[in-house]
């Protein structure tokens, strides 16, 4: 039965990848080449000019090519994820898919890159050597140490960022789950014991990230597969674990174990035992972040300390510590503005960005995708999800401002709050569109009633309207059904805390809002035992009647329902302030004010006497009454009972336009 | 005019040659609701329209009557313009 589903789930990412077109991204041409001229400017001679211009001036590369939102994801697959040593070939669908990563959460333009060399200093030699062409550099599963090498030599020679995302994009997503767990249970970096597996790439950039967020480094004990890491051990040092060498007789996992305050596993499945999670300190942090075992599984652990937090790297379990929450963002905050490297400050920023939105409430997008999970900060949401849209406005802005504050912008941006205006329109498409709304918005504070007040969206929408705008949500719902969805949906506002309520089955103005809308409508056979049932049942009405009596200013319904049903319900409740003009969606051209004598595109008036004065002077031409009420003027080709088929023209004349009045189209 | 002569410059110059527009349609106006309504409708699901609204107008910004198609962000949106006050327009 599993082999089966394996089976199953080995074909389907065959398929994947296969169909409809090989691989998982193409190059696409950015500008229209359809026709002679186009080809002039953009290759010979045109092409020419750009080319002058960026000899003149190497600085205007970013503005007459690609390269500055060009990165390259560069491996010889002497590391593979899961797999280890395989190959450069071996390793491109994985390099393309992060690619596409790059592409989708960023919008970062990105081809990989695999090459056959497996000494470091010539690897390093040739990514140096393809400076030209990009605008960053990610390096990506070269095995531990060569890794080192090449980073530190790529580092030193090349002016644009080199960056390696198993080390430090893992570090920075570790670093901002360790804040926020830390937060949780109420410790700081400065007094922590920190014991780690592994000793790999990836466990040492952790580390040494750690260090920088305040950890101490005699609070650190590393372990790797021979043991703890103690001064005078030869077996497998490197200068890189060397450097977390503690003076001690302890030697084994088992003795360092007690009393940590947090375990970092970046090693391999089973390492740490429950026994050994109950040693640890009060409300231990657990990161066991091993794939596709972790060092120990979540349910082990919690089993040996109910109160612990835990993270794997794992999507089947909360707190996923996932590369991508960090590498899209941190990139283009540093191409944004021209970086010529990946600094521990922007380093520093993206941890504290990360961070800083898993504390922050959830987006109703996000929501959308992860139907069903627990979203609000805790124990079991350290880290946002990677579909989060706010993580562009925040990281990268976050590294960007880094950047600039410490020099290495070569572009640095003049206009902040335009960047990030850009960087939420790139993932909210309105935000653009909107923005003088808001502003206008702003200088004003309006009451809004919302007549379908228990729905998701609508307190979504409530909440943020609290925190974005200057406005006053009213909510017409039941509350305790609002109370309950609100602490569902994991939002913080709270009926008659935070905004008004109108319960249709029990509110204090009852008696006088029904009082209204008998007043509106007993001309139209309502009676005052409609209008109580009407009040208790119809949340459009009642909002109508709101803004009605002024004690809202807006009405918005209709989050469910007909158009037509709401519309009519509202127009009805304000036919008698005879504020409705003739419109294409009325049912009754009643209550037309006088404003709209003429309509816009009629002819002017004739003379008297002529054929157009038949028009009565106050009303719409007849042809577009009749197209407005939704009618088409064919209709009046009308067959009069006793007609010869064919003779609509009967003696006395069967004009069409009279045909049209009489029966009144 | 019919749509496709409304976006289409060559398609109206070929139809109305002596026109005064330049260019295409930026916004359409319909003589009815249930045809802007099946227009808009297919703008957004097929050809990924981001939609704003639905506005309604000549109410005095007193109402509006949204689709059940909204979201949570297309809320906020109308909350915004509902936000603002009618003495802003013009």
């Amino acid at each position: 039965m599993a082999d089966s589903n394996k089976e199953n789930l080995r074909q389907a990412a065959l398929a994947y990848h296969e169909f409809p077109k090989p691989g998982k991204l193409e190059i696409r041409a950015t500008k229209p080449l359809a026709n002679g001229r186009d080809l002039a400017r953009a290759y010979s001679p045109g092409v020419a000019e750009a080319c002058l211009e960026i000899l003149a001036d190497p600085a205007t590369a970013s503005r007459y090519t690609a390269r500055a939102n060009l990165v390259a994801v560069v491996t010889n697959g002497t590391a593979v994820l899961g797999l280890g040593d395989i190959g450069a070939l071996a390793a491109k669908p994985v390099m393309e898919g992060k690619a596409v990563l790059f592409k989708k959460f960023a919008g970062i333009d990105c081809f990989d890159i695999e090459l056959n060399e497996r000494d470091p200093e010539r690897l390093a030699d040739i990514v140096c050597a393809l400076e030209p062409s990009f605008g960053a550099i990610n390096l990506e599963d070269i095995k531990a140490p060569d890794c080192f090498i090449v980073e530190r030599i790529c580092r030193e020679r090349m002016n644009i960022p080199v960056f390696h995302d198993d080390q430090h994009g893992t570090a920075i997503v570790v670093g901002a789950a360790a804040t926020n767990a830390l937060h949780v249970a109420g410790k700081s970096f400065r007094e922590i014991k920190v014991v780690s597996t592994g000793g790999g790439a990836a466990g040492i950039a952790c580390l040494n990230l750690l260090l920088k967020l305040g950890v101490r480094r005699e609070n650190v004990w590393l372990c790797d597969i021979h043991g703890l890491v103690h001064e005078g051990r030869e077996t497998d040092m490197t200068p890189q674990k060397a450097a977390f060498a503690q003076k001690t007789d302890l030697r084994t996992l088992d003795q360092v174990i007690d009393g940590a305050d947090l375990f970092l596993g970046l090693s391999g499945p089973d390492v740490l035992t429950p026994e050994q999670v109950a040693r640890m300190a009060r409300r231990p942090i657990v990161f066991a972040l091993a794939n596709p075992e972790p060092e120990i599984m979540p349910d082990a652990a919690r089993a040996a300390a109910p109160d612990a937090i835990i993270a794997t790297g794992r999507s089947d379990f909360p707190n996923q510590v996932n590369n991508v929450l960090c590498f899209p963002f941190i990139f283009r905050g540093a191409l944004d503005v021209g970086a010529t490297e990946i600094n521990d400050a922007m380093q520093i920023a993206c941890v504290e960005g990360i961070a800083e939105l898993a504390r922050a409430t959830t987006s109703a997008e996000a929501a959308t995708i992860y139907k069903g999970e627990q979203l609000t900060f805790g124990a079991d949401y350290l880290i946002p999800k990677p579909f989060d849209p706010r993580l562009s406005g925040i990281v990268s802005f976050a590294v960007a401002q880094a950047a600039m504050e410490t020099g290495v912008a070569t572009r640095p941006i003049e206009d902040l709050a335009a960047y990030k205006r850009n960087l939420d329109a790139s993932v909210y498409r309105s935000a653009l569109v909107m923005r003088p709304v808001f502003e206008a918005a702003a200088t004003a504070s309006r009451r809004i009633v919302f007549a379908e007040g228990e729905d998701e969206r609508v307190l979504r929408a409530a909440q943020a309207i609290l925190e974005e705008t200057t406005d006053t949500p009213i909510l017409i719902g039941r509350p305790e059904v609002i109370t309950s969805r609100c602490e569902r949906l994991g939002l913080q506002i709270r009926p008659e805390r935070d905004f008004n309520i109108v319960n249709p089955e029990s509110d204090p103005r009852y008696r006088d809002y029904w009082g209204t809308y008998h007043d509106i409508m007993k001309r139209r056979g309502v009676s005052p035992d409609l209008a109580r049932a009407v009040m208790r049942t119809n949340s459009t009405v009642i909002g109508a009647v709101m803004v009605h009596r002024n004690e809202a200013d807006s009405l918005i319904c209709g989050t469910f329902g007909e158009f037509r049903w709401h519309l009519k319900h509202v127009t009805r409740c304000w036919a008698a302030k005879r504020s409705i003009p003739w419109s294409a969606v009325a049912d009754h051209p009643r209550g037309r004010p006088a404003l709209h004598r003429r309509h816009p595109c009629a002819r002017p008036p004739q003379p008297r006497g002529t054929r157009r004065d038949r028009h009565r002077r106050g009303a719409p031409c007849a042809p577009l009454r009749h197209r407005a009420q939704g009618r088409a003027l064919l209709a009046v080709a009308v067959r009069q009972p006793g007609q010869r088929f064919g003779q609509t023209r009967a003696r006395g004349g069967r004009d069409p336009r009279r045909a049209a009045a009489r029966f009144r189209l | 005019m019919n749509v496709d002569a409304a976006l289409d410059p060559e398609m109206r110059a070929r139809l109305l040659p002596d026109n005064r527009l330049d260019g295409a349609a930026n916004v359409l106006v319909f003589a009815n609701a249930d045809a802007a309504s099946g227009v808009r409708n297919i703008l957004k699901q097929k050809a990924g329209g981001l939609e704003v609204g639905p506005i309604l107008m000549g109410m005095g910004n007193r109402a509006h009557v949204i689709t059940p198609g909204i979201t949570a962000r297309g809320l906020l949106n109308m909350a915004a313009i509902a936000g603002t006050p009618v003495a802003h327009y013009g």
